[in-house]
């Protein structure tokens, strides 16, 4: 990985994720989303504080588009989520945007780095995008998980064996694999002690920073807002009538 | 996404759950070993019953049921009920539309075989499968009084060369207490394996059946039964009084239907005319019930393993819950978990009854030469053929159809889950 590509050339006014006037709740039960405006710029970090029970999961699954809003408008790299078809949303989603759960971000059942380039197998654009900087995925995923500093070794470890914090990393490195726009990081943090959750937050930024990937960084403790560009509430966005 | 990558990762997954995988391509392979034997055997009997006798046109016999009739003269099964009297014999073999009769006397044994009296013409005119005709693994037909020819099993089971010395039991049983012990006979000849009844079958000359009985009243020898030597008996010009049942051949295949007729509605004594092929689908018919009862069986028992894979996977679909929403998060469509879980099911059934075939053919073929040594033909397919492959595209495409059930599960869980990770 000598010169990290570049995501889809986006201007730093530009906006990779705004989010209109947009509603949600499940078909009986109350709103559980209200955020009247929302916007990540090109290349910029947020971090999200959303405790538990504000919403912050059915946001996530709107902007994966996994979920569809009842009104409002979701516009990903100028595009809009409410306008297309669920398989449409569903390739957005492989091109755009990279995914990091609190835990368990790894298929037990496949080595570390075919999870690794598991973004590539549902996205032509970021396999061709990574093809840019490596003669083949694999040798991407390689060059990202030791950029990380995971050593051989620990590529040819089974997923079970890694660490916590080794697995963390080779999810950051999927993430990033192909220059996604946006990163969406949901509590990556939580299960890893206060020395390595800095160290991590630390790499996360620098490697996603390479990319020129904008950051949505979701957690519950304020502690870490520092890392960031921009902190926001969510419970401040979110206009929802509490209950 | 190629749909190859899906498979492999179909693959990855479940040899990630190789016991519960492997138990149940063990559950499909049996099942599928099962109902491709049962319809195997189910052919092969019924080549092998179909291959019985041909080139017979009529059978003749006593006045019964026309099964009845086939069963004691072709598949030396059951009693008959009555004799047909030497005179319609001569009359029948003196009609113009006849070209040959071979004449049957039964009613006697040795061991549990049965001892068909005739003419040597039964060696030339009795033909099986496609007009095959017996054929002598050793020896020739009989020439003396005391000549006795032996079928392949009658030989193999009973252990016995040319010029053995056997002698012939009274009644059709397995244990005689009537024997006819004073009158040995010398075995000249012992035919090659045909697969049907003839080779169960003891062959001796109808005035053998004569002489064996010569001083017998009404079942039971009298004192005088004993007074003649071999020699003597030589000597005696011994014509029968009647026969139990006749193979007929037509001079032209037209005719037999007339001939059947004819012999139908004999004034001189109540006949009995079957034409073989007729008379051999009514008795399948009666047998097809267990056949059909056999094949419905082994359906159910791959109705059971079908169902054993959507349990399977159903049971799996929890635990699998985080893994479908990495593959959400990283882009997979529904038409992805769908065709996960769906290939799933169809590797699962695939792989199974592949196996099961494999299985089956594979025994079939180390037991190959057994088989060959014990029927001249088998009638047993040895390899898989279009009603295997059949089977296995059959069971493949409806585990895929049932793994619908789980994948629009997964879908629809994976949709209300969001991109979040339950754990």
């Amino acid at each position: 990985m000598n010169l990290p590509y570049q995501n889809s050339n986006l201007m730093s006014t530009d906006s990779v994720l705004t989010l209109t006037d947009l509603q949600f709740g499940y078909s009986l039960g109350p709103n559980l989303i209200d955020i009247p405006h929302f916007e990540i710029k090109a290349g910029e970090s947020v971090f999200l504080r959303g405790p538990s029970g504000s919403g912050k999961s059915t946001l996530l699954g709107l902007i994966g588009g996994v979920l569809t809003p009842q009104s409002g408008k979701i516009s990903i790299c100028g595009k809009e989520l409410t306008e297309i078809s669920s398989g449409q949303r569903d390739k957005i989603r492989a091109d755009h945007l990279g995914i990091i759960f609190q835990q368990f971000n790894l298929l037990p059942y496949i080595g570390v780095i075919q999870n690794c380039i598991l973004p590539c197998r549902f996205s032509a654009s970021r396999r061709n995008r990574a093809l840019r900087s490596s003669h083949s995925v694999e040798a991407e995923a390689e060059a990202l998980t030791s950029g990380l500093g995971l050593t051989d070794e620990d590529l040819k470890r089974k997923v079970g064996e890694l660490s916590v914090g080794q697995q963390q990393r080779v999810a950051v490195a999927r993430a990033l694999i192909g220059g996604p726009d946006l990163i969406i990081a949901d509590e990556p943090t939580s299960a890893l002690d206060h020395d390595n959750r800095d160290r991590f937050i630390e790499l996360l930024n620098q490697s996603r920073e390479k990319f020129g990937s904008s950051l949505l960084f979701v957690s519950h403790d304020q502690t870490l807002a520092s890392h960031f560009d921009r902190a926001v509430s969510l419970t401040e966005l979110n206009q929802r009538v509490a209950a | 996404m190629k749909n190859m990558a899906v498979l492999s990762l179909a693959m990855r997954s479940l040899w990630a759950r190789k016991i519960t995988a492997i138990l149940t391509v063990v559950s499909i392979a049996a099942a599928v070993l099962l109902f491709v034997a049962v319809e195997n055997l189910r052919q092969g009997a019924r080549t092998s019953f179909e291959r019985t006798i041909s080139d017979t046109d009529v059978i003749v016999g006593a006045r019964s049921s026309p099964i009845n009739l086939v069963l004691y003269s072709v598949f030396q099964i059951g009693d008959p009920t009555n004799n047909v009297t030497w005179e319609t014999y001569e009359e029948i073999k003196a009609r113009r539309d006849v070209a040959w009769v071979v004449p049957i006397t039964l009613g006697d044994s040795h061991r549990g075989f049965r001892v068909v009296g005739t003419t040597p013409d039964y060696f030339k005119h009795y033909k099986f499968a496609d007009s095959q005709s017996l054929s002598f693994r050793e020896g020739q037909v009989f020439t003396d009084l005391f000549d006795v020819v032996l079928g392949a099993q009658v030989a193999r089971e009973l252990d016995y060369e040319l010029n053995s010395k056997i002698t012939l039991a009274h009644g059709l049983g397995g244990t005689s207490f009537v024997n006819h012990d004073n009158l040995p006979f010398t075995v000249t000849g012992i035919l090659s394996p045909t697969g049907t009844p003839v080779d169960r079958s003891v062959f001796v000359s109808l005035g053998a059946i004569e002489a064996i009985h010569m001083g017998w009243r009404s079942g039971t020898p009298t004192p005088m039964s004993r007074l003649n030597t071999p020699d003597q008996l030589r000597e005696k010009k011994l014509t029968p009084e009647n026969v139990t049942a006749m193979l007929v051949g037509a001079t032209s295949r037209v005719r037999s239907l007339g001939l059947q007729r004819d012999l139908n509605t004999y004034e001189a004594e109540p006949l009995q005319a079957v034409i073989p092929g007729v008379a051999l689908s009514q008795l399948w018919n009666v047998m097809s019930v267990v056949e059909r009862a056999l094949a419905l069986v082994s359906g159910f028992v791959i109705a059971v393993g079908l169902i054993g894979i959507l349990t399977s996977i159903l049971t799996s679909l929890n635990e699998r819950r985080r893994e479908m929403a990495i593959l959400r998060a990283m882009g997979a469509r529904g038409q992805h978990i769908i065709g996960l879980l769906v290939s799933e099911a169809a590797l699962l059934a695939f792989i199974g009854s592949a196996l099961g075939l494999t299985i089956l053919y594979g025994v079939l073929w180390v037991f190959r030469p057994l088989l060959e040594a014990r029927f001249s033909i088998s009638a047993l397919r040895l390899w898989p053929g279009q009603f295997d492959i059949g089977v296995v595209i059959f069971v493949t495409v409806s585990a895929a159809v049932l793994g619908l059930i789980p994948a629009l599960i997964a879908l629809k869980r994976s949709l209300s889950d969001g991109l979040t990770i339950r754990v």
